[in-house]
């Protein structure tokens, strides 16, 4: 890539500096540099596929939770409480637990979704 | 960025393309590790360990890479960071100074003279010139690049190189660089 204001002394500088020091032979550089590299971990699910998985496992922890505690009072709720039914079932502490480890599952799975699948860490320009 | 080296860049960050990655080592070793070998005054082998660890960092931090500068500049910043990152490891906080001017690359004879006298030449400018000459004639960088690369303010890029060109044109007259 040139320089924005070339000139002729700019290319001739160039030009002794480049023919003083021609390319470096690899000689096994490449070689050892891929060696370094780490394999890519097995992951032959596409991420959605993932994310799909980790949703299912949290909602069935969520439902099984939810259902171990199905004879809690604060299913039946009142005609007051109707109007704030999510806020009471998370005021239930096995519902409570069951969101947590919902967003947490979920979050989990991201993570590792995303450690895995550099394409989900793709910037494009 | 030519196609091809995107088309690299994509097959690396969406397959962990091994080989793709290869051919990218392949294509910039050199102009690293002659960028390290100028930081490490010429020491070879800690200049290619350096530039192992720049390409292992590459692999790792390839998914940053915005494609805001060219994919070489990115390289020789990466570069940069490791060669400073390792001499402040080694507490050694000696500046560069005029020893770091050597061109080490074998040549044929007259490539020899001229590579003697370019390190002769270069040990007459300060550390700063020689990096800001050597990122600008040797890498071919561009001085936005220089900048941000080096973290200098544009204005301080040219002015190392204004000097460095200026002590270069006498100390160089006899391969008449200015001509």
């Amino acid at each position: 890539m040139k320089p924005p204001f070339p000139d002729s002394e700019d290319e001739q500088l160039r030009a002794l500096f480049q023919s003083a020091t021609p390319p470096l032979p690899d000689a096994g550089f490449t070689e050892r540099a891929l060696r370094r590299v780490p394999p890519r971990r097995p992951l032959a699910l596409p991420p959605l596929l993932w994310a799909a998985i980790g949703a299912f496992v949290g909602a069935a922890v969520a439902s099984a939770a939810i259902a171990f505690s199905a004879d809690s009072p604060a299913l039946n709720v009142s005609a007051n409480q109707m109007l704030s039914p999510v806020i009471e079932l998370v005021r239930e502490p096995a519902c409570g637990i069951a969101l947590l480890l919902t967003i947490v599952s979920l979050a989990a799975t991201w993570l590792v979704v995303r450690q895995h699948d550099p394409s989900l860490r793709l910037r494009r320009p | 960025m030519p196609d091809a080296e995107s088309q690299l860049i994509v097959r690396v960050l969406l397959d962990g393309d091994h080989a793709a990655f290869g051919e990218l080592v392949r294509q910039h070793q050199s102009s690293v590790r002659n960028f390290l070998r100028h930081l490490t005054r010429a020491d070879a082998a800690t200049a290619d360990d350096l530039a192992q660890e720049t390409f292992l960092r590459a692999f790792r931090s390839l998914s940053a890479y915005r494609g805001d500068s060219s994919f070489s500049t990115w390289l020789l910043g990466i570069a940069y960071n490791q060669w400073r990152n390792a001499r402040r490891r080694r507490r050694d906080e000696t500046p560069l100074d005029h020893n770091a001017a050597e061109l080490t690359t074998p040549a044929t004879d007259r490539a020899s003279d001229l590579r003697a006298d370019l390190s002769t030449a270069l040990r007459g400018l300060s550390a700063n010139e020689q990096l800001a000459v050597h990122l600008a004639y040797q890498q071919g960088l561009a001085h936005p690049e220089i900048a941000t690369l080096t973290g200098w303010p544009l204005g301080t890029v040219k002015t190392h190189l204004a000097r460095g060109k200026d002590k270069l044109r006498v100390l160089l007259s006899a391969w008449n660089p200015a001509s």
